[in-house]
């Protein structure tokens, strides 16, 4: 069930950052990963920093960054699906359609993301 | 090469003899003859303390011009950077690689993660995938050094997805290269200058041709 157009543009998607995905100081590219089949994110419409973060399973291992949603969708060919769950309504997922990119992303998407994050909530 | 066929010097000696006046003043390592050439000359070699450079020097006694001038510098082998995994040496690098070789003993971070490093199941990296790496980073050193006389900028070297590794330079805002180096050899690669100039492909690391890699050498 994805619900993609309710998904504003100027909308956040707030992204955990696990600290081991963080190398001297620097977010490292393999940090942008989907996870049986799409990249979990919060989408700010419903969520927070904060909730978002303390929906890891170790909450002091991570940080979270944002994304705004019209810099995501201009990495092609990203898409951005709402798709809400029982215990998180603001959960969306920022897909590739190919089937080879269920568990990782192509390069130059890595780097794309990488570049258009911003510490929400810095580790540091 | 610096002297050509006609006895002449070449246009790179005169460049080179105004960067070596830093060498001027040590005190000389090796000292042995140039007979090859047929030109009166002598070969000079320095050994810098704890920069592990030795700059071979050629003193060309029949050119007025370059008489007493250091006019070129090659690197000795003895003190080679061994890199090691687990005491055992994986391969012995050139001095002049110092730079990468910390970066190589960096990345070994990445070796001490293990399962389930990231709270999500992410799985351990192997050895195997690290030695691919580290050898393709030394050869393409190597490449870049013989081609252009330049020292290739170290990467950052960095875990990758699904237990490859990345390798990653980045020049600001010129252009950023990033190669994903996987367990089976196979190397993937992407860059850009931030803008419109894009290249890609895939090779085999053990079987590949340097020729059709990207040739990057930095001037920051």
């Amino acid at each position: 069930m994805s619900s993609d157009q309710e998904i504003s543009n100027s909308d956040k998607l707030y992204y955990r950052i696990h600290k081991n995905n963080v190398v001297n100081g620097e977010i490292v590219p393999a940090a942008f990963k989907p996870i049986n089949g799409g990249m979990s994110t919060d989408w700010s419409a419903l969520s927070t920093p904060e909730k978002c973060r303390l929906r890891a399973r170790n909450v002091e291992n991570n940080g979270v960054v944002s994304f705004v949603v019209a810099e995501v969708r201009a990495i092609k060919p990203l898409e951005v699906n709402h798709t809400p769950s029982e215990n998180n309504s603001s959960h969306t997922d920022i897909k590739h359609p190919g089937a080879n990119f269920s568990n990782s992303f192509p390069i130059q998407i890595r780097l794309d993301l990488r570049k258009s994050s911003n510490w929400e909530i810095n580790l540091s | 090469m610096m002297i050509n066929t006609k006895g002449e010097l070449e246009d790179d000696v005169k460049e080179t003899h105004f960067r070596v006046n830093a060498f001027k003043g040590l005190v000389p390592h090796r000292i042995s003859s140039l007979e090859e050439t047929g030109h009166e000359a002598s070969i000079y070699s320095w050994k810098l303390q704890n920069v592990h450079i030795s700059p071979t020097v050629i003193l060309l006694h029949q050119y007025e011009h370059f008489r007493n001038h250091l006019i070129g510098w090659s690197y000795i082998s003895e003190d080679d950077i061994a890199i090691k995994l687990n005491d055992k040496v994986i391969l012995n690098i050139k001095p002049v690689f110092s730079s990468i070789a910390k970066k190589i003993e960096a990345s070994k971070y990445i070796l001490d993660f293990k399962d389930d490093w990231d709270d999500e199941g992410s799985l351990a990296y192997s050895e195997i995938v690290w030695i691919h790496t580290v050898k393709f980073i030394i050869s393409y050193a190597e490449f870049i050094l013989n081609t252009s006389k330049k020292i290739l900028e170290a990467p950052e070297i960095y875990h990758g997805p699904n237990g490859t590794i990345d390798v990653l330079w980045e020049a600001k805002t010129k252009f950023q290269l990033l190669l994903n180096v996987k367990e089976d050899g196979f190397i993937s690669f992407y860059g850009d200058d931030f803008k419109n100039q894009k290249l890609e492909g895939v090779f085999l690391s053990t079987d590949f041709q340097f020729s059709l890699l990207p040739f990057i050498v930095f001037n920051f």
